[in-house]
């Protein structure tokens, strides 16, 4: 998967790089709107990370350009300002998502998996992971064949981390996904349900599935 | 100089003296000079009347014409200013003096005339007496007598003239005098201009004296200075909360800035490394959360948070919001009373502003306490009540409990913005947020105007 970042300031787009780079993702970086606007319409990318305020063109004008040249391809934009303006500029513009900064990296590669994601095969119905199974449909959870009972709220939970695998899940966007809570609260209340889901899930069994990343949030995978 | 002429209120109480004085003055001007003007009149028909008493009796007494005309003529000597005609039935019988205005006054006259009556010959002005007299010798005549009054007239000519430039100087006075009476009573007006151009941000506490002013000028002096309260009170929060912002992000700073340097003090393992980044990390999260709620609340004290309009059943979102922090909950009990209710307003932003009291609310119940969130409506306002069992809050405390960083507690739990923000939103919806506190529980209201 080939990414296409265009952000100005050189912390920011250099560690953005790497993040991508390391999350298994083909990373390219551009420093200004013009060289950014020219690279997206001559390469192949899959997705744009989109700066909004940039040197040259500004963001909305590279959007603006692409979208005009009929590419298609995902643009998830950046912007400093949370501003409604700035929201409904870029998405009646054709943008597909955005972010405001400061933002959480773990929660900016949860959205560009999204976006590369959507529109892609149909999501299964049956989740599996080591002995863990969940049927979508049946709404069953079984662990090493035994029945595990979960509320639904714990059931989707299980399912999000099922369905994003090995993905590094940031609190603030467990809490958007589970629970509809879309503001930053610094309550710990995705860490008690997090405890909750693992004394059902991982307490008795092996290996563990769940792991905290402390300060990043929390991933499922098999170590 | 002459600008705003026409709203000068020295210009028009000077207007208004010139011309109550010329009013005055006009008045008395015209009613002296009638009194005047009778008054003599009166004196000389008294004293024609003398004059004709004198000539009946020069007719009952002499017995002669000839006797009667020297009589006469020896009591008119020296009269300046007095005409007599005398007339029978053939022609002039006596006059006095011996000149054409006799003659002209005789034929003017009505006779006979018991009243005085003024008549106008040969610019002159004569006030004159007519009646019919009869003599000793039994021939009846008619007796005409005359006064030139025109010294009389020439007097109240002048007596008008006087009172005319009295009039003019009076207006005049009265004008300055009303600038006069202006400027002075203005004058604590100026102070208080004065007053004003002194105060700056560094000089609040800037009053303008209450005493010594003029009642009608007390309100205006007791407003000025309970704006100037006001002013002083919000900026010194606004001091006070630039020092708090300070505080709030130096301390992560310093606590990351500590760990950092002591951490690269010496040589260390990945492990100790990995902890140091992710402690680090939330020190971050927290310094943005800080920041993005200040945003917030500054953006909401200009009046630039415009909440989305959509309307909504909150009952179903405060179950959302009771399941999610029921899970702070563990011994606390939670409820959800009251119907459906729809609301017009930001979904997200009361979703955030309900939730805050919602978690302060479980934070402060005490163990095996309770925790309730009712919904209800009274006349057109949705009320949303969180409500905690426990102890109450002093009440000076509650007069300032949503404002920015006030903790009721010494551990610093939470940013201190919460409940700010949540009356922000409120307030951004037209809303309304009041604490009641006893012994018993404590109960955070929301008031929202209904769709």
């Amino acid at each position: 998967m080939k990414i296409l970042i265009v952000e100005d300031e050189p912390k920011t787009g250099d560690y953005l790089k790497q993040g991508l780079a390391e999350a298994g993702f083909t990373a390219d970086l551009l420093r200004n709107g013009l060289d950014g606007m020219h690279e997206a319409l001559a390469g192949d990318y899959d997705l744009l990370i989109l700066d909004v305020n940039l040197p040259g063109l500004d963001g909305w004008q590279v959007l603006k350009a692409l979208r005009a040249a009929g590419r298609d391809f995902p643009v998830l934009f950046l912007t400093a300002r949370d501003q409604v303006e700035d929201r409904v500029k870029g998405l009646e513009l054709g943008a597909d998502d955005y972010l405001v900064k400061p933002f959480a990296f773990s929660e900016l590669l949860a959205r560009v998996r999204t976006l590369l994601r959507r529109g892609r095969a149909k999501e299964t119905t049956t989740l599996v992971l080591a002995d863990l199974e969940l049927d979508v449909l049946k709404r069953r959870a079984t662990r090493a064949g035994q029945r595990i009972d979960l509320t639904a709220k714990e059931f989707a939970l299980l399912e999000l981390f099922l369905r994003r695998q090995g993905e590094v899940l940031a609190r603030s966007f467990i809490a958007s996904q589970v629970w509809d809570m879309n503001f930053d609260s610094d309550t710990n209340v995705v860490e008690v349900a997090i405890r909750r889901l693992r004394a059902k899930v991982d307490d008795d069994f092996s290996p563990k599935l769940i792991h905290t990343l402390r300060g990043m949030g929390y991933v499922m995978e098999i170590r | 100089m002459f600008k705003g002429w026409r709203h000068s209120l020295t210009l028009r109480l000077a207007l208004a003296f010139a011309l109550l004085a010329t009013l005055v003055f006009a008045a008395l001007g015209l009613y002296f000079s009638r009194a005047a003007d009778r008054h003599m009149a009166e004196l000389d028909t008294h004293d024609l009347h003398g004059k004709l008493a004198l000539i009946a009796h020069f007719a009952a007494s002499e017995a002669s014409a000839k006797d009667f005309s020297a009589r006469l003529d020896n009591a008119l000597v020296g009269e300046h200013g007095l005409v007599v005609a005398i007339d029978d039935a053939q022609g002039a019988v006596f006059r006095w003096p011996d000149t054409a205005v006799a003659d002209v006054l005789s034929r003017a006259a009505v006779v006979p005339e018991q009243q005085a009556q003024n008549l106008h010959l040969d610019n002159a002005d004569y006030r004159v007496l007519a009646i019919r007299l009869e003599r000793a010798w039994g021939d009846t005549v008619q007796v005409v007598i005359a006064r030139d009054i025109r010294h009389h007239t020439a007097f109240l000519e002048q007596l008008r003239a006087d009172f005319r430039l009295a009039v003019l100087a009076a207006a005049l006075l009265t004008a300055l005098v009303g600038v006069a009476i202006a400027r002075r009573g203005l004058a604590p007006v100026r102070a208080i201009a004065r007053a004003a151009g002194r105060i700056s941000a560094g000089q609040l506490a800037e009053r303008i004296p209450e005493q010594n002013v003029p009642p009608e000028l007390a309100e205006l002096v007791h407003a000025f200075n309970a704006m100037l309260g006001r002013l002083e009170e919000s900026f010194t929060r606004l001091a006070d909360f630039s020092a708090d912002l300070a505080h709030e992000l130096r301390t992560p700073i310093h606590s990351l800035r500590m760990q950092t340097e002591v951490s690269l003090g010496k040589p260390r393992s990945v492990e100790e490394y990995r902890d140091l980044l992710a402690s680090s990390l939330e020190e971050y999260e927290r310094l943005s959360r800080i920041i993005a709620d200040m945003l917030f609340l500054a953006k909401a004290d200009h009046g630039l948070v415009m909440p989305h309009q959509e309307q909504f059943e909150l009952r179903a979102l405060c179950g959302d919001l009771i399941e999610y922090y029921g899970l702070l909950a563990d011994n606390v009990s939670l409820t959800l009373v009251g119907e459906a209710l729809t609301v017009n307003g930001d979904r997200l932003m009361l979703q955030r502003a309900i939730g805050n009291l919602l978690v302060n609310a479980i934070n402060h119940a005490p163990p095996a306490g309770w925790v309730r969130l009712a919904l209800a409506t009274q006349g057109a306002q949705a009320q949303i009540s969180v409500s905690n069992s426990g102890t109450a809050i002093p009440t000076e405390a509650q007069e300032h409990i949503f404002d920015r960083f006030v903790r009721l507690e010494q551990n610093h739990e939470g940013s201190g913005l919460g409940l700010a923000i949540t009356r922000s939103i409120v307030t951004a919806h037209g809303g309304s947020v009041a604490v009641h506190s006893d012994a018993q529980a404590t109960e955070f209201v929301i008031y929202l105007p209904m769709p």
